[in-house]
């Protein structure tokens, strides 16, 4: 089973204005230029852009994950009211415990030579779980995944599943720590349409139960529209465009927003296609 | 009634005891473009593998302007090669990083003079919309879009009649993948090109061609107009895919997992 995340007045994760600025072999290129945004209980903001817009630059920078010599960050990340610029340390008390990552290839992102018991055990086991109830607590991560059969699916190794299966173990291994934000880096645009589906699917049902917040770095507009509650338009480092969901998609107001979607290929409806309305 | 262009009739092709491609037969008109649509491992790249002839055909007809040349063997195909091209999926990894942009879109023209192919590549080059000062810079100093058009340059080196892309978009961010997309329609009318095109994303497939082939698992599941099979698929398979395929501008109202949640138990 997976906990809810407690209500709490403070937001999951309040960026304001970060600054990152990475240093190449002949110059410092900033590149995130002062973003702020974020994140309540149970609620998905997403930054989508182009290559080169900052938007993992961003996540990374959340997750304190650039490398400390090439990275320069300045302005504030706080999770849970805990600014992670200040308090250095905190990053990694944090970080698989309150903030946890999903990858973008699940193909690459395990380890070939282990079983996923055995890392996703491992995971376990940094949570906190003894030793003696690490695999049960796997088996129900797996179930919460929605994995068929999860005792047969821990002896495998990687190889041995699907890349949907596999992103469903990367999952479960980001909510071994009960987070409280999930990270999503392009979590995915390695799978297939109907594999994508079911992702995200997942992660819907996931904030539905438990309230977690999710931070979704995409550069896929119809991803974007389905999973977010707001969506901040990133274009050379900085945020074009900010809003709700649907104003964003339906109604954008700044030129690079609507030209974007304009490039977006439309495929409309089809036969069976009947709008779909929010259950009150 | 005339030929069509390309005919493939009962294509197999087996890696071992693995059938990738299983039975498909499909015709494209001359300056059509026929799209081959379909998840991960269901054959649509060994089609373009074997359509120019990097894998030789278990079984089945590719019959090319009046010739099959499905079993040809080198030699009968040298002359016939330069008639299908084909543009990569990774404008990273199909480009020579050591040669300039020149030297990538002239080494098909080996045939000619050095003056010839010098005149050629430039006149490709600005042809797919590059700036002269292209021709003296490596893969390594492009856009991702820009080595794309390097690409199409080098496959129209030899004048083809047929381009075979797979998911040559695929890599490319939006806008770009839009612009080379305007940029594949403006060549095919201008030089009456034939293109069969492998994507897996059914919108731009929709942009760009008159008819398509669903594939699962090296099977034809469904194949007709574009703008019927997608506006009225009739295999589940099918969809299942149109279903898949999020498009933005569809969707209502916040967070619409109703929208995703009835590919449940779609098939895997």
């Amino acid at each position: 089973m997976v906990f809810p995340i407690p209500h709490d007045s403070t937001p999951i994760l309040e960026v304001t204005d970060l600054q990152v600025e990475l240093v190449t072999a002949d110059r410092v290129v900033r590149a995130v230029d002062g973003v702020s945004f974020r994140i309540s209980r149970g609620e998905t903001v997403t930054i989508i852009g182009e290559s080169g817009s900052g938007k993992s630059t961003t996540a990374m920078g959340v997750l304190q994950l650039l490398p400390h010599d090439l990275a320069v960050l300045s302005g504030s990340v706080k999770v849970g009211g805990v600014d992670l610029l200040v308090d250095t340390d905190a990053a990694r008390r944090i970080r698989g415990r309150m903030v946890s990552l999903i990858p973008q290839d699940p193909m690459t992102a395990l380890s070939p030579v282990h079983s996923v018991g055995k890392q996703l055990t491992g995971a376990v086991r940094l949570a906190g779980h003894p030793r003696g109830k690490a695999r049960a607590r796997a088996v129900e991560l797996l179930e919460a995944v929605r994995i068929p059969r999860p005792e047969e699916q821990l002896d495998k190794y990687p190889h041995q599943l699907s890349g949907g299966m596999l992103q469903r173990v990367l999952i479960a291994i980001a909510l071994a720590g009960h987070p409280v934000l999930l990270v999503a880096d392009e979590p995915t645009s390695a799978l297939d349409v109907t594999v994508q589906a079911g992702i995200l699917d997942l992660l819907l049902e996931l904030q539905e139960r438990t309230g977690i917040g999710i931070l979704m770095i995409t550069h896929d507009l119809g991803v974007a529209r389905l999973v977010s509650d707001r969506i901040h338009v990133m274009k050379d480092g900085r945020f074009v465009e900010s809003g709700d969901a649907e104003q964003v998609v339906e109604h954008p107001r700044e030129e690079y927003t609507q030209r974007l979607l304009a490039a977006v290929p439309q495929l409309g409806t089809f036969d069976e296609d009947t709008p779909v309305e929010v259950p009150a | 009634m005339t030929e069509p262009f390309l005919s493939v009739r009962d294509l197999v092709v087996s890696y071992g005891d693995f059938r990738a491609v299983d039975g498909v037969s499909f015709d494209i008109d001359k300056g059509q473009t026929l799209a081959v649509v379909g998840e991960s491992g269901c054959g649509k790249s060994t089609i373009a593998r074997a359509l120019v002839r990097l894998v030789t055909p278990t079984s089945g007809q590719i019959v090319l302007d009046g010739t099959d040349i499905a079993q040809l063997g080198e030699k009968q195909l040298r002359p016939l090669r330069h008639r299908v091209q084909m543009v990569f999926q990774d404008p990273y990894g199909s480009l020579d990083p050591h040669l300039t942009a020149e030297k990538i879109v002239a080494e098909p023209m080996r045939d000619r003079s050095r003056a010839d192919r010098h005149a050629e590549a430039a006149r490709l080059l600005d042809l797919v919309g590059l700036p002269t000062s292209a021709l003296d810079r490596r893969p390594a100093e492009f856009s991702g879009g820009q080595r794309q058009r390097i690409g199409i340059a080098r496959a129209l080196a030899t004048s083809p009649d047929l381009l075979v892309l797979d998911e040559a978009t695929s890599a490319l961010d939006v806008s770009v993948q839009a612009q080379v997309l305007a940029l594949l329609a403006d060549l095919q009318r201008e030089r009456g090109l034939t293109y069969l095109f492998i994507s897996h994303n059914l919108g731009v497939v929709k942009q760009i061609s008159d008819r398509i082939v669903v594939m699962r698992a090296g099977r034809l599941v469904e194949t007709g107009s574009t703008a019927d099979v997608l506006h009225a698929p009739t295999e589940g398979y099918t969809r299942a895919l149109r279903k898949a395929a999020l498009d933005p501008t569809t969707m209502r109202g916040r967070k619409p997992r109703d929208v995703v949640r009835q590919l449940q138990g779609a098939p895997a």
